[in-house]
């Protein structure tokens, strides 16, 4: 197994009465409840906590995108991953953005992602994303060609990485006469993909199709099985066996004294993440055409159009969407989604919601200590069982 | 007239086709749709007594495909010229829509010349105006809309789910940027010479009444009338009154 730390950057000062008097902390929560300089100190403490998560042992360090939203504090995860570059020698820095549909232009994440490769040593592990509804109703892009421009920036991207420039694109949205970036990264062919999703059928068959490892992120446990099943499937279509490290489960994680305490101090900040910060309509976060047209018939059925309701942190922890408990508990149970899942990836979110960074930090050194060394050397039933 | 006269089938143009109900005699009149729903409605019974009216789904709506080339208001306008030279009557047809379907009306009849005779729409988007533009529903919840939209929240039509996905994905295609709004519509509506009646919903919440007065004054042969006990969308909720004001506009010779 091998671990991500993995960040949101949460802004945790919401009100509390902040999913009566407000529709999300998307799109529209208005940015003068954004203090900078409670923010200056937010972010010096979250970097410190990616920092302590290299002293760790985590072999992987990471950030996200999310844009205009009390949700995450990180709305360029390359000057995020540029700081911890500086900062690091050893843990690999994950960036999970890119929204390339969202950048002005794809070549300019090409150059970036490049550069901090180089500078890194090679420690770069290059992340590609869509962008969420609510980022297509800021940007105003239009959600009806959002994959589009996904797949075509993808596709520059990974040809102008790769195949030696100058050469023409022959673009639909990127018509391009000369592409040439200097410089090339410094991994070859090019740094580790990771595609994180949230198991669309579509997205599994491209990511299993390019051997990119699939994040999948925010999904009940059940979920998580059934995906990874389609992935290693879809893999063998393509002909080969999915390795246990190209699929990845980013999973909120809290470890306390007793399975009690445990969920005692976890739940307010559990809570703060699905009821506050998630809290949205679906028009927000499915604007027409993000989906196609199946996909959006499943969520309307799914959810109507209340969007997502009310959870607990019980509930949460019984459906496998968040892991807490006491060590042994979190460790009996992270071993039977290992070997259910086949996953060989685990990213881990050690603070979430409004965690404050002391009870954060006190979570990564128990995870670190009393669960990470013994799930390292586990090897998932599945594989045993294929071995057999 | 009653909906068991109305036809339906396909029509064929230039490369494709779109599905298309129709019914009544007399001139024709091509009918482009609202956001809402390409379905029959009593607005079309009621201009179907003068008019053969052509109703076709347009281009990724309703039962219609969306061929890979339509992208933009731009590409739809051309399209639907096809589709005006296709039905028109020696030489000539009228041209009517609401909101979306009327702003598709002006954009096709500035590109299809003079085979369109007379053009009829409903509030219409596609002008800018600074600091006032049309009100981002694609953020609200369906109750919000419907209360954006109409004065009797009962009247807003009710569209099947494969339809409703469609629609709203094929208008966001259309208008999400730059949206609702065509930056050289102003600059070239000199060149529409065919007579425009702008209708205009008295209550209209989406879109305020300066865009129909902006349209009116751009024009160079344009009338503005407003509907009362109307929001957004006069043919649903006032049937009678606009089919009234469309039928005497566009009889006149």
């Amino acid at each position: 197994m091998q671990f991500a730390y993995f960040h949101l950057m949460p802004w945790p000062h919401l009100p509390d009465d902040f999913e009566t008097t407000e529709r999300s902390a998307w799109v529209t929560y208005p940015n003068s409840h954004y203090d900078p300089a409670l923010g200056n100190e937010l972010y010096h403490q979250y970097l410190s906590q990616l920092l302590h998560a290299e002293e760790l042992g985590f072999d992987v360090i990471s950030v996200n995108e999310h844009h205009q939203t009390a949700y995450g504090l990180m709305p360029s995860p390359d000057v995020m991953a540029s700081w911890l570059i500086a900062k690091t020698s050893r843990a690999r820095i994950a960036i999970l953005g890119n929204a390339i549909p969202l950048r002005d232009h794809p070549m300019r994440v090409a150059e970036e992602i490049a550069m901090m490769d180089v500078i890194s040593g090679g420690r770069v592990i290059c992340g590609f994303v869509r962008g969420i509804g609510p980022e297509y109703h800021n940007f105003t892009m239009n959600p009806a060609v959002g994959l589009e421009r996904f797949r075509e920036a993808h596709d520059l991207i990974i040809k102008a990485w790769t195949e030696p420039g100058p050469f023409r694109w022959e673009g639909h949205h990127y018509p391009l006469e000369h592409v040439n970036p200097w410089p090339r990264p410094l991994q070859q062919p090019h740094p580790p993909i990771w595609v994180p999703s949230q198991g669309s059928g579509e997205t599994i068959e491209w990511a299993a199709e390019r051997h990119y490892t699939f994040v999948v992120t925010f999904t009940p446990h059940r979920n998580v099985i059934r995906y990874m099943e389609q992935y290693r499937e879809q893999a063998r279509g393509f002909g080969y066996e999915a390795p246990p490290e190209q699929m990845a489960w980013a999973v909120p994680i809290y470890v306390g004294a007793t399975d009690e305490s445990a969920l005692a101090e976890a739940a307010p900040h559990a809570e703060y993440l699905f009821n506050k910060l998630l809290k949205r309509p679906l028009s927000v976060f499915f604007p027409p055409g993000y989906l196609s047209e199946q996909s959006a018939k499943g969520v309307l059925r799914a959810f109507g159009s209340i969007g997502v309701s009310r959870t607990t942190a019980e509930q949460l922890n019984e459906e496998g969407q968040m892991v807490i408990g006491s060590s042994e508990s979190v460790l009996r149970r992270l071993k039977e989604y290992v070997d259910l899942s086949g996953i060989g990836t685990l990213v881990v979110l050690l603070q979430f919601g409004s965690m404050p960074h002391e009870q954060a930090v006190a979570n990564m050194d128990r995870f670190a200590r009393e669960v990470m060394p013994e799930l390292r050397t586990h090897v998932s039933a599945v594989y045993e069982a294929e071995k057999a | 007239m009653t909906q068991s006269s109305v036809a339906t089938g396909e029509l064929a143009v230039s490369s494709f086709k779109l599905h298309m109900r129709q019914a009544g005699s007399g001139p024709p009149l091509l009918y482009l749709h609202d956001e809402l729903s390409s379905a029959w409605s009593p607005f079309l019974d009621l201009l179907s007594e003068r008019f053969h009216v052509y109703a076709p789904d347009l281009p990724g709506f309703g039962e219609s495909v969306r061929p890979d080339w339509i992208e933009s208001i731009d590409d739809a306008a051309f399209l639907l010229a096809d589709v005006a030279d296709a039905l028109a009557e020696d030489g000539r047809i009228s041209v009517a829509g609401a909101s979306l379907g009327g702003w598709l009306a002006l954009e096709m009849a500035l590109r299809a010349g003079p085979v369109v005779s007379r053009v009829a729409v409903a509030g219409c988007p596609g002008i800018a105006i600074a600091n006032d533009p049309p009100a981002d529903y694609f953020i609200l919840t369906p109750e919000e809309r419907t209360a954006l939209f109409f004065n009797d929240p009962s009247k807003a039509p009710v569209v099947d789910e494969d339809h409703m996905i469609r629609n709203e994905q094929m208008t966001a295609r259309l208008v999400w940027q730059p949206r609702y709004v065509s930056p050289k519509l102003g600059a070239r509506l000199h060149r529409l010479r065919a007579p425009v009646l702008v209708a205009w919903g008295r209550d209209d919440r989406f879109l305020s009444r300066a865009h129909g007065e902006v349209l009116v004054e751009g024009l160079p042969n344009a009338e503005l009338t407003i509907v009362s006990g109307s929001g957004h969308f006069p043919a649903i909720e006032q049937p009678q009154a606009l089919a009234d004001s469309f039928t005497n506009f566009l009889v006149e010779s």
